[in-house]
């Protein structure tokens, strides 16, 4: 057995060999998902049958599915559907949250911490 | 709401009256996601902070290097370790999510194994924290079932025909670790001096262990 070191692979970026998490919504994105299987809402199965389930359809129409952002689009998919499911949230508000967001952001003066308005969830 | 965007972002940004740069939709979802379930009461920013900070600085491939490590050296420690992967572990104190059914796989001069999760991404988080992004990747997932010998050749590790190349799938329930072998010329080093020698990839199946310099 050998191992070489100057290898390139194909399929992967090798700089990115030690970064657990690209990019902070990622980060985010874990961390609530994780919390909310923990405190009972979803169990980790349920989680990822959905997930996979989504990666699955997400490759048709993709390809190559690079593991990052891609990947956590398809996270991001799944715990949607999942509280859709479950009656925690529904599509509206969601939208209306995002809404919420992407004006706070374009009316706030750079450099200022972006808020929004309390909505009843 | 398109047409409006592009007067507010065609505009030039001069400091004094530039806006927040408009995060990408993902974002967007997960910042409504997030103030959603804060208000409902079902997440708390304090414990966000805590996983991420665990994920990121505590938990990692460290922790399975000396598990690793520990097998080489104690024999008996090996034989409870193959037997049942959880309990051994977990007398290194490592355990929690996603390490609550391990099983530990043991490279031979006769059979190599690789982990692989073909559904998503399931991994042992406890004992090599998080995967990297390869690991999520489709050719990752779809290939290394379909061309094992293929796939570990592009990460470098070239396998003598005649050893068996076993792939383990791991699953939500189901986590697999790679015990490697232990590489020739150590027979002087300590249980910490090993662990220094075990890569993540040695324990996922796509590496070896460094060779001594």
């Amino acid at each position: 057995m050998t191992m070489k070191s100057d290898y390139s692979l194909p399929f992967t970026n090798t700089n990115e060999d030690q970064v657990v998490f690209e990019n902070p919504w990622h980060s985010q994105l874990f961390a609530i998902t994780v919390q909310l299987s923990e405190k009972g809402n979803f169990s980790w199965t349920e989680f990822v049958t959905v997930f996979g389930e989504d990666l699955k359809k997400e490759s048709l129409y993709t390809k190559n599915l690079d593991g990052s952002n891609d990947y956590f689009s398809c996270w991001l998919n799944a715990l949607e559907k999942i509280l859709i499911e479950k009656n925690i949230s529904n599509q509206n508000t969601l939208i209306l949250l995002k809404e919420d967001w992407t004006q706070a952001y374009l009316s706030t003066p750079h450099g200022k911490p972006v808020h929004i308005k309390n909505r009843n969830a | 709401m398109s047409e409006k965007k592009n007067i507010i972002h065609n505009h030039t940004h001069s400091d004094d009256h530039a806006h927040s740069q408009l995060p990408s939709d993902p974002e967007l979802r997960v910042k409504a996601l997030e103030t959603l379930l804060i208000n409902k009461g079902l997440i708390d920013s304090r414990t966000l902070d805590e996983l991420i900070d665990t994920y990121e600085n505590r938990i990692g491939p460290q922790n399975g290097a000396k598990v690793v490590a520990k097998a080489w050296v104690d024999k008996e420690y090996k034989k409870r370790l193959l037997n049942d992967a959880t309990s051994a572990i977990r007398e290194l104190s490592y355990e929690g999510r996603q390490g609550e059914n391990m099983v530990v796989v043991e490279n031979t001069p006769k059979v190599h194994n690789v982990v692989v999760c073909t559904l998503c991404s399931c991994y042992p988080w406890p004992v090599l924290g998080l995967p990297p992004t390869w690991y999520k990747s489709d050719e990752y997932r779809s290939r290394t079932v379909r061309e094992p010998r293929k796939v570990l050749s592009e990460f470098g590790l070239s396998l003598d025909p005649k050893v068996q190349i076993k792939v383990w799938d791991s699953t939500a329930e189901l986590r697999y670790l790679v015990l490697p072998m232990r590489p020739d010329g150590t027979e002087n080093m300590d249980e910490s001096e090993l662990a220094e020698l075990v890569t993540r990839n040695s324990m996922i199946g796509t590496g070896l262990p460094e060779a001594l310099k």
